[in-house]
């Protein structure tokens, strides 16, 4: 209503300006926010020798439509299949109400390489918004359709793709030795070439990724004591902190690299430590008699939310990096917990608790709105894509726990099939440094 | 005759009465004449005849005495006739007296009669006049009273035909003006409704550029953008060209792609309004902003 008044002094004032500049004017002040529809052409591989394993196209996508803000137009509506500009029309493309249009070349290049050439149309325009020529590997075509995505997503959202970024999360599956075999597992976004960088028949947890994502830091119950290693990627190195009696949990990186915010209950109930990574010291930061546990640092490195229940239930509170009173961030619902904050610092997402199940949850830190993500039972460590569009999650598959993701405004969730048992603690990795 | 009809008795009496008075004066007159005329010849006819002288002178004597006293007598006659006629003199002066006085005095009576006739003639008259007066005053009022009325209807009706006038001016004036309010209204009327019928379409066309406007994920607030289109008769679209950058290229395209895909716009079918809709620009403010 409140708008509709506007729109109509606006319109009046418009109009009687329109008298004199004899062009109307009209005001918009809302669209919507669905997805953009895109039709992405198979890329032609007829110039390859051999063809190719990987559809290019496939990957892309099924990256733009996982992000929730793209709508891929299935193959099978498509009228025609251009791979050159000159093929195409863009009229068709309207009629099927395309937005967008991408058709790409594959070609062999020398040294067993190929080329994959690309171009980003805008079907209203009728004109190409962007073009690129990768060269890569053959076995790195999976890289290089994300690429395309980051490239593509960029290009129409204005925000950085993370489709070539990574994803670390545990898994837990049954050995040949009939005992739970641990791991912890580096796979691209898409869930695809996992890799596994560590295994255990004690359990792992909780691993966090540095802020230049070359280094993992997670907990590990080797020897049964819980400790926190932090792990080299590309070395496979690892280093384990010193530990304390009792328990050393919940690992998380200051956004500079110099800092590890952790779990120790080493002085009684379980209290936020602040290790600093260069003099190798511990700063207490919290003192309560209750558990506080599972620090995240802000992007500004300023503040700390973590989840405490010196309230009786526990819920998200908010301490300075540099100590001090903690002020409670969540009043609704009787459980919030596992939280951490958006890039943009603006959320933050959590378990919320709604009649008895965990489900996944953003507060917007302004308004304190809960918009609650996700429907499942037991829904578990969401964590931000380093762009904040979308939010990994885990979730229970039936019996099982699996991988899921889902846009940051709910719109869109999507399970992630990774090989292996139990996946859980998903962990998205930042930005390719 | 009318005064006879009106005055029967009077009449009447005065007609005897005339008629009594000439048969006086005509046989009336002749009885006295002829007494006259009888008498005096008798009395000298006899005395003239008888004479004698001792006789004669005694008789002379005698007779000188008798004719003395004859004499005397004849003396004493002629005085007596001349006392008589004297007398009848008188008489008959005082008869003409009398006649004249009568006969004066009837001509007095006629005169006044006359008179009297005359004043009634004259009263008559009068009063005929009088009426006829009365009645020329009444006609001559009737008249006025008419003509007064004739001059009240005359007015009357001038006053009517005035005001009828002035009322059929003032109506037509009222006409007139009712005529222009009229018109005034319908043009405005008019104008409302184009303006009514304008602002249908901007709505309508602002709904669907907004249903068609897929914003830019990210903080968009405080953004805006003006795009300018050119539309053909048809509602499509000939070009959408920014013509004021939010500073964001997504932004901007995101709006940009919404004119177009808006794209056949909704028009007026009335050319006269659909000229107005020839070149649009949008102002993209999300948020109202």
């Amino acid at each position: 209503m409140k708008r509709t008044m506007k729109t109509v002094l606006l319109l009046g004032t418009l109009l009687s300006f329109s008298a004199m500049s004899e062009v109307l004017r009209i005001e918009i002040t809302q669209g919507v926010s669905s997805a953009q529809p895109i039709a992405i052409v198979p890329f032609s591989t007829t110039q390859v020798a051999g063809g190719l394993a990987v559809d290019i196209a496939q990957i892309v996508s099924d990256d733009l439509a996982r992000s929730g803000r793209f709508k891929p137009l299935p193959r099978t509506d498509m009228l025609n299949k251009p791979t050159s500009a000159e093929h195409v029309n863009f009229r068709n493309w309207q009629s099927l109400g395309q937005d967008n249009l991408a058709i790409g070349r594959v070609s062999s290049a020398a040294n067993g390489m190929v080329t994959v050439q690309f171009q980003l149309f805008d079907v209203y325009k009728g004109e190409q918004l962007t073009g690129f020529s990768i060269s890569a590997n053959r076995s790195d075509l999976r890289g290089v359709a994300h690429r395309i995505s980051d490239l593509i997503y960029e290009k129409l959202t204005g925000q950085k793709g993370a489709f070539s970024t990574r994803v670390a999360y545990v898994t837990s599956k049954l050995g040949i030795n009939g005992q739970l075999e641990y791991k912890i597992q580096v796979a691209d976004a898409d869930g695809f070439g996992a890799k596994t960088i560590v295994t255990s028949s004690e359990p792992l947890m909780s691993p966090a990724w540095s802020p230049n994502g070359d280094k993992i830091s997670y907990v590990s119950y080797e020897g049964r004591r819980s400790s926190i290693y932090t792990q080299t990627l590309r070395t496979g190195q690892r280093e384990k902190l010193r530990s304390f009696k009792g328990i050393n949990g919940a690992p998380s990186w200051s956004p500079d690299g110099t800092q590890l915010a952790l779990t120790l209950s080493k002085d009684g109930s379980a209290d936020i430590y602040v290790y600093n990574v260069i003099t190798r010291s511990f700063r207490r930061l919290t003192r309560s008699y209750a558990i506080d546990t599972e620090p995240d640092w802000s992007p500004d490195g300023r503040q700390i939310i973590f989840t405490s229940d010196r309230g009786g239930k526990p819920q998200i509170y908010k301490i300075s990096a540099n100590g001090g009173q903690a002020a409670r961030l969540t009043f609704e619902g009787s459980y919030n917990a596992r939280a951490s904050y958006s890039p943009d610092g603006k959320y933050i997402t959590m378990v919320h608790r709604v009649n008895g199940q965990y489900r996944i949850a953003t507060l917007d830190l302004k308004t304190g709105f809960i918009n609650i993500l996700t429907d499942g039972k037991l829904d578990e460590s969401p964590s931000y894509a380093p762009n904040g569009s979308m939010i990994l999650y885990s979730t229970n598959d039936g019996l099982k726990s699996i991988l899921a993701a889902v846009s940051s405004d709910g719109k869109v969730r999507q399970k992630l099939r990774l090989q292996g048992g139990e996946v859980r603690e998903p962990a998205w990795s930042p930005f390719k440094q | 005759m009318d005064l006879f009809k009106k005055h029967p008795i009077a009449v009447t009496l005065s007609v005897i009465f005339h008629l009594a008075l000439v048969i006086f004066f005509v046989f009336g007159a002749e009885l006295f004449n002829e007494k006259k005329i009888e008498s005096k010849p008798t009395v000298n006819v006899v005395k003239a005849t008888v004479i004698d002288e001792s006789k004669v002178k005694a008789e002379a004597k005698k007779l000188k005495e008798l004719e003395k006293k004859k004499k005397l007598q004849e003396k004493k006659r002629l005085e007596d006739i001349k006392k008589k006629r004297l007398a009848e003199e008188k008489k008959i002066a005082d008869l003409k007296k009398q006649h004249a006085e009568q006969k004066k005095k009837l001509a007095q009576q006629k005169a006044e009669e006359a008179a009297k006739q005359a004043k009634l003639k004259q009263q008559q008259a009068l009063k005929r006049k009088k009426e006829a007066e009365a009645e020329a005053k009444k006609k001559k009022l009737a008249q006025a009273k008419k003509e007064k009325e004739r001059l009240a209807k005359e007015k009357a009706a001038k006053i009517k035909a005035a005001a009828d006038a002035k009322a059929a001016k003032e109506q037509a004036e009222r006409e007139q003006a009712l005529r222009e309010q009229l018109e005034k209204e319908e043009q405005e009327n008019q104008k409302r409704l184009d303006q009514e019928v304008s602002e249908y379409y901007i709505k309508l066309i602002t709904q669907k550029v907004e249903r068609n406007w897929i914003q830019p994920p990210g903080e968009i607030a405080g953004l805006n953008c003006v795009v300018r289109v050119r539309i053909m008769p048809g509602g499509d679209v000939i070009d959408a060209q920014v013509i004021q950058s939010s500073g964001n290229a997504v932004f901007d395209r995101s709006v940009e792609r919404a004119t177009r895909k808006a794209a056949p716009l909704p028009l007026p079918d009335d050319p006269r309004l659909a000229s107005d809709f020839r070149i649009l620009e949008f102002v993209f403010r999300p948020g109202g902003q």
